[in-house]
């Protein structure tokens, strides 16, 4: 999928959105006003009988409609298997198919477009990931919060490997690390890219808020993504003058993984994220 | 569904006198009872995400070795039924967790035992449950409960983090029995295999691998890993977790912790 594709998919979504909303305010005005007027004592019987059918009618669509998104999502949920077995081809195919399907729920549709975004990054296609997530994002507002999040953390590692450390600043910049509101494993995918992010940005003085915690979250990391945190934190700690700390930090770093020169963490940290 | 559309449909097989008041009362009851039929669907969801919810605070608050927080919230989760089979699953591998913590290890195996028999949970789930119970077991003394399930886990096929954590619990065995040159056959690449996919958590093994040494009365070594396993984990955590490391801790020092 390119960028352009992506763009497309997120603008069909917008309006395909956007008219399942009417359809979902019309479907529920129908069924109360037809079902109110069928028990009214006002209509006559006929007019009561075809109202009441109105309403079974309406009810039916929207059952429908409800069983569809179920099957969506479970279709989203499904690739997310092709995923992990790294069966990409088949499950952008699989994805497609469930994001463009109509439905009233936009949740299977966003699920679809997350995962899409998700085969895109493991391919290294960022620029269409970063479309996709920033699609999911706009259009899940409110509902989705944590699809949302996991979208935004996707956002700013692409956008960190596009070279625009300040897109990724701003992609992530709602979500706060620390926040017990934020799942762990959510905290665990942030961190490494909230502190590339802030290393590249050269803020290094916002590296060090909350060390302690910051190393504590980096111990849990698998064994590169725990060097490369534990690194960038020696590094800010030496520019900060923290000698004791950044030796320990660096030693730690060591102990992880084999030391990697600067350059090649980058490389190394998008490797792990795969 | 199937309940729902039965009860707004059933009323068309009647021939419905819609003039009198019963009638009407027919018309409105499927709505009445579709009402609550969906109100009921909403509690039961609401139940099911509230213990999700809280089951995945348990397992973040158990990762950050936070165990009071784990042991105010295990009450309440299992105060009512657990349906969904890998929400049991996981919520008995805390309970077992925290029973480990407290050194009730026969309580910690039994919990497993039971998982185990009933297969609750996924298959990740029950392999790591196997391991974990092989673990209480050896810190139960079962010794030899403990090596036949070490010696069949062998022959099992699992993804290679599990079996990192399998040599952790084989080594901890070996040098538990007094096997050290066992214990320290093929170190190389068991070294690699901890620093590969045990992370942090690759300092209790360093930990066991010192301790070996210095019985083997090869104190350059073990002051080498003594070393590397403070530096990940602190002293404390490691005697906490294995109390057979003691010696070590007393031969040789620690690394410094500045944070």
């Amino acid at each position: 999928m390119t960028q352009n594709e992506a763009s497309r998919l997120i603008r069909t979504l917008r309006r395909q959105i956007l008219f399942a909303s009417v359809w979902k305010v019309g479907i529920l005005a129908l069924i109360v006003v037809a079902s109110v007027g069928a028990a009214s004592a006002w209509t006559t019987p006929e007019q009561s009988k075809m109202l009441w059918a109105l309403s079974v009618a309406s009810a039916g669509v929207w059952i429908l409609f409800v069983i569809l998104g179920l099957r969506q999502t479970r279709e989203a949920n499904q690739a997310a298997v092709y995923i992990a077995t790294g069966r990409l081809d088949l499950a952008e195919q699989q994805l497609r198919t469930a994001a463009l399907a109509f439905n009233l729920h936009r949740r299977g549709k966003l699920l679809a477009c997350h995962n899409l975004a998700v085969v895109a990054h493991g391919r290294r296609e960022y620029e269409t990931a970063a479309a996709l997530s920033a699609g999911v994002i706009e259009l899940g507002q409110g509902a989705l919060r944590g699809v949302s999040r996991i979208c935004r953390i996707l956002l700013a590692d692409c956008m960190l490997e596009l070279h625009n450390p300040e897109a990724a600043r701003r992609a992530i910049e709602p979500i706060p690390l620390g926040d017990p509101g934020v799942p762990l494993s959510e905290q665990l995918l942030l961190l490494p890219i909230r502190l590339r992010c802030d290393a590249a940005l050269d803020a290094y003085d916002h590296i060090l808020i909350d060390l302690p915690n910051k190393v504590r979250r980096a111990e849990l990391l698998d064994s590169p993504k725990a060097a490369m945190c534990h690194q960038i934190l020696a590094d800010a700690c030496d520019r900060s003058g923290r000698r004791s700390e950044a030796d320990f930090l660096r030693k730690r770093a060591e102990l992880y993984h084999d030391s990697a020169p600067a350059d090649a963490r980058k490389e190394l940290a998008s490797d792990a994220d795969d | 569904m199937g309940l729902m559309l039965a009860a707004i449909l059933v009323p068309f097989l009647f021939t419905i006198d819609l003039d009198s008041f019963e009638g009407r009362v027919v018309i409105v009851a499927p709505w009445a009872l579709m009402f609550v039929l969906l109100l009921l669907s909403w509690r039961r969801a609401r139940r099911h995400r509230h213990v999700t919810t809280a089951i995945s605070a348990a397992w973040d608050h158990a990762q950050l070795e936070d165990w009071a927080a784990v042991e105010a919230i295990l009450p309440h989760l299992v105060r009512h039924p657990i349906r969904s089979d890998a929400d049991r699953g996981r919520t008995m591998v805390l309970l077992a967790s925290l029973a480990e913590r407290k050194r009730s290890y026969d309580a910690a195996a039994h919990i497993y035992e039971r998982l185990l028999r009933e297969r609750i949970g996924d298959a990740p789930l029950l392999q790591q449950a196997q391991l974990a119970l092989a673990s209480a077991k050896l810190r139960n003394e079962e010794l030899t409960d403990a090596v036949d399930l070490l010696d069949r886990l062998q022959q099992i096929q699992m993804p290679a983090s599990l079996r990192a954590v399998y040599e952790v619990i084989r080594l901890h065995q070996q040098v538990f029995m007094g096997h050290y040159a066992d214990a320290i056959a093929n170190i190389d690449d068991r070294i690699a295999l901890f620093r590969r996919h045990l992370s942090t958590r690759a300092g209790f093994a360093y930990a066991l691998v010192a301790a070996a040494f210095h019985r083997l009365n090869m104190p350059d070594r073990a002051r080498r890993y003594w070393n590397d396993a403070t530096m990940l984990v602190t002293p404390n955590k490691i005697l906490e977790r294995f109390e057979i490391a003691r010696d070590v801790s007393q031969a040789y020092p620690a690394a410094e912790h500045p944070l």
